[in-house]
């Protein structure tokens, strides 16, 4: 008895005491090391949203941490304008349909004082290839070979990507002569800043590169640490532990707003939240249903909550593939309503779920994050007599890959190196590896085989819509809405650039 | 009977108590009819908006009406704690009688059995099933049931040994009367004041349990307005909306605190040391 009771006063002081955060600047007892350090040395302290185990480039996601702390460089890069922009490669020709010929920039330095060479990109293009399916589909890679101080890539099939694709964190150009688990702790690498130190999952701390090929880099050190919960992330910036707290949400931004010490940076994200349905469900394989749904969703009252744009097709407005020339998903409830009555669903038993041939309409709707759309998006399909089951799991993936799922709620960079082809052909494409919901379509698999031997930058935009334009009729995925990544800094942090791509953040002209 | 009745009465407190508590639960489960707006209708334009004429606890991070839902949630937090006390009280009771009047082996072997799983945190045991048979509110009420009842088991199982071994349950066999009769006429209504002591402490235990588990994301699912859920979707908002943890936070303590305290008056008068 006694016991229950402390238990119910510690909730009510907990309470108390969390209701006391709201507003007043927190102080934490740990002071912030970049104080003392400020005045001798620019030390910079970043919290990420996310930090895996390893640091090994070449595997999972690992390499867009090493991207965001300014620590990786691949030939080529995507500026904030979403141009491709040469790095390490310094100009390229194509010699023949799968045939390129690229020519690495002389004069670059490993931070190890090692020279560079064509000999280094090509291994580590090989390396990653040999160790990830990401990065395999992305490079399409038959053949390297050195030249000089070019190398000559031949992909297996034409591959219009290509050079878009190189620039993907994944190919981070590294000095493959050291051993394996030296790799995934502190990767060398030609970028401005190097890792000192990584403690797996926690903390990367770096140092500028005293051999950088650029210019000196901005800042002396950099420590990145993880902290996953937005909230925490947020005061952690009020505290001062930090200088810049990547992807916080509106109500995390809404705390910096209007205060001088800080500065707020909002950018469109090339982020896709939609849906994945699985075209095997009986009521899903039906073109017509998939249409009501798209329909049946308010993507205008989604983006409000959500704090992003309405999207409504697979590439957000920021990355300029023919958004504006696609009759996109859009929202009519009342055609949705019409569209599933002549399909012959009805709620017989009046309790607001439709049915067919007595099967109600009830899907399962898998999450690995709570965010403001999957019961925006379970109230709107409630309209239409369509319920929805929010299940949260940690491993989404596994279910996408055995086909165990009805709808999947998912946000991709859909045109994650500045070009459209690869989400196109793995995500929609008949034997597309990303695949998941089983859409098959003989005139789209011939649109991707045209982008993909497609070399004109123009022509490629417009067969990437023409992609698109399929899609729209026979409606694969729910097309959601795209977010905005927002930064807030300490205003002391000056020269941070606005990428739509998340998986940058920190460049060699970054200082305080 | 009379007795306690009349002790009842008598203590002003307990009467006040009860009274306070009675309300407390019947209001909250008729509330959702003062409840100003839907609980689940979403609106785009109206998320985490401060307390208003339109919405007198402000809104959640969906444009929610946020008196709504604790109205809504209320209910379904009470009904379903009410489900599981009142269900495992009756349940594990009348295991545990049958088990000391079955006697022998069997009852040994039973009662071994229990303290095993006894030994065994219930949170524990609770989320081992929730993820085994999948999450939702029907699943965590019977996996909280299923592992609950058997408190009550031993409880009862202890007082009717006691009463097993008492000079008025022999004199009654030797007199002739049926066991059923035994059972009905002076077991039960020995064993039941004790268990009512204990369901009425369990209360809080039990509505901080289902919150908790909801609070994790394996009790009540959206939409469904649940104490413990809103607080779990408050959390990320703890700075921006504190009151989306205040007052389901606030709810839940009342609650809890109000029962106890019922329960331990309850306990003083039904403490037989003292008739």
């Amino acid at each position: 008895m006694k016991k229950l009771l402390l238990c119910a006063l510690s909730l009510l002081a907990a309470v108390l005491m969390i209701a006391g955060c709201g507003g007043g600047d927190k102080k934490t007892e740990k002071p912030a090391p970049a104080k003392t350090e400020k005045s001798a040395a620019k030390h910079m302290n970043i919290a990420l949203f996310w930090l895996d185990k390893s640091l090994e480039p070449a595997e999972g996601w690992n390499a867009w941490s090493l991207a965001r702390a300014g620590a990786s460089e691949c030939l080529t890069t995507i500026d904030e304008n979403m141009k491709l922009t040469p790095v390490l490669a310094d100009k390229w020709e194509q010699v023949d349909p799968v045939t390129w010929k690229i020519h690495i920039r002389k004069g670059v330095k490993f931070s190890n004082g090692k020279e560079m060479t064509p000999e280094d990109v090509k291994k580590t293009i090989e390396r990653a290839v040999g160790k990830d399916k990401r990065a395999a589909a992305n490079a399409n890679l038959d053949s390297i070979k050195v030249d000089g101080e070019n190398i000559i890539y031949k992909t297996k099939a034409p591959y219009g990507a290509l050079m878009y694709n190189l620039s993907e964190p994944l190919f981070t150009i590294i000095d493959t002569s050291k051993p394996a688990e030296e790799i995934a702790k502190t990767p060398v690498t030609t970028a401005p800043y190097m890792v000192t130190s990584f403690k797996s999952g926690e903390v990367i701390e770096l140092k500028a590169n005293p051999n950088y090929w650029g210019g000196k880099p901005g800042l002396d050190s950099i420590t990145v640490k993880l902290i996953k919960d937005d909230n925490t992330r947020a005061m952690a910036l009020q505290s001062g532990e930090i200088d810049i707290a990547q992807k916080l949400d509106k109500a995390g931004a809404d705390l910096f707003k209007g205060k001088s010490e800080f500065n707020t940076l909002e950018v469109p994200s090339l982020r896709l939240e939609f849906a994945f349905l699985n075209l095997k469900h009986p009521f899903l394989a039906n073109a017509n249903v998939r249409k009501a749904m798209a329909m049946a969703v308010d993507r205008d009252a989604m983006a409000k909550l959500f704090n992003g744009e309405p999207c409504g097709t697979v590439f957000p407005k920021a990355a300029g593939i023919g958004f504006d020339k696609l009759n996109k998903q859009t929202f009519n409830l009342e055609e949705a309503k019409k569209l599933l009555a002549q399909e012959g669903f009805k709620d017989t038993n009046g309790d607001g779920v439709i049915e067919k041939d007595g099967k109600p309409f009830e899907l399962n709707l898998q999450i690995f994050k709570k965010t403001a759309i999957p019961e925006a998006l379970q109230a709107q399909l409630a309209k239409a007599g369509i319920k929805i089951n929010i299940r949260q799991m940690d491993d989404t993936q596994k279910n996408l890959e055995e086909g165990k799922f009805d709808m999947s709620l998912n946000s991709y960079i859909t045109a994650v190196t500045g070009d459209g082809q690869r989400i196109l052909e793995q995500n929609f494409s008949t034997k597309g590896a990303d695949n998941y919901g089983k859409y098959s379509n003989p005139e789209y698999d011939a649109v991707i085989v045209r982008l993909a031997g497609e070399f004109d930058a123009a022509k490629r935009v417009e067969l990437e819509t023409e992609a698109q334009k399929i899609l729209l009729q026979d409606n694969p995925d729910l097309f959601l809405v795209s977010g905005k990544t927002i930064i807030v800094t300490k205003n002391s942090v000056k020269n941070l650039k606005k990428y739509p791509l998340d998986y940058y953040l920190i460049s060699k002209d970054t200082t305080m | 009977m009379n007795i306690w009745i009349k002790k009842i009465t008598e203590n002003k407190i307990f009467c006040l108590l009860l009274t306070l508590n009675i309300l407390l639960v019947v209001f909250f489960l008729f509330a959702p009819q003062f409840a100003p707006n839907s609980p689940i209708e979403i609106h785009a334009d109206h998320a985490l908006l401060d307390s208003s004429g339109q919405y007198p606890l402000g809104t959640d991070q969906l444009g929610r009406c946020f008196l709504s839902r604790l109205l809504y949630g209320g209910k379904s937090s009470l009904l379903m704690t009410i489900g599981i006390v009142v269900f495992i009280s009756l349940a594990g009771t009348t295991v545990g009688i049958m088990a000391a009047l079955a006697g022998g082996a069997a009852e040994q072997i039973f009662m071994r059995f229990l303290d095993v799983v006894l030994a065994i945190p219930s949170m524990v045991l609770v989320l081992v099933m929730v993820s085994i048979f999948g999450n939702g509110i029907v699943t965590t009420t019977i996996a909280i049931m299923s592992v609950s009842w058997i408190t009550y088991a031993r409880i009862s199982h202890s007082l009717v040994l006691e009463f097993r071994e008492s000079n008025f349950i022999k004199q009654a066999h030797m007199g002739g009367v049926r066991s059923v009769r035994i059972l009905f006429k002076y077991v039960l209504p020995n064993v039941f004041p004790h268990i009512i002591v204990v369901a009425t402490q369990d209360f809080g235990d039990k509505l901080l349990l289902l919150s908790s588990l909801s609070l994790l994301g394996l009790g009540a699912q959206p939409p469904t307005p649940e104490w413990g859920y809103m607080l779990s979707e408050g959390k990320q908002f703890m700075q921006r909306a504190p009151w989306l943890l205040f007052y389901p936070g606030f709810l839940i303590f009342i609650h809890v605190i109000m029962f106890n305290l019922l329960g331990d008056r309850l306990q003083d008068i039904l403490d037989p040391k003292e008739t």
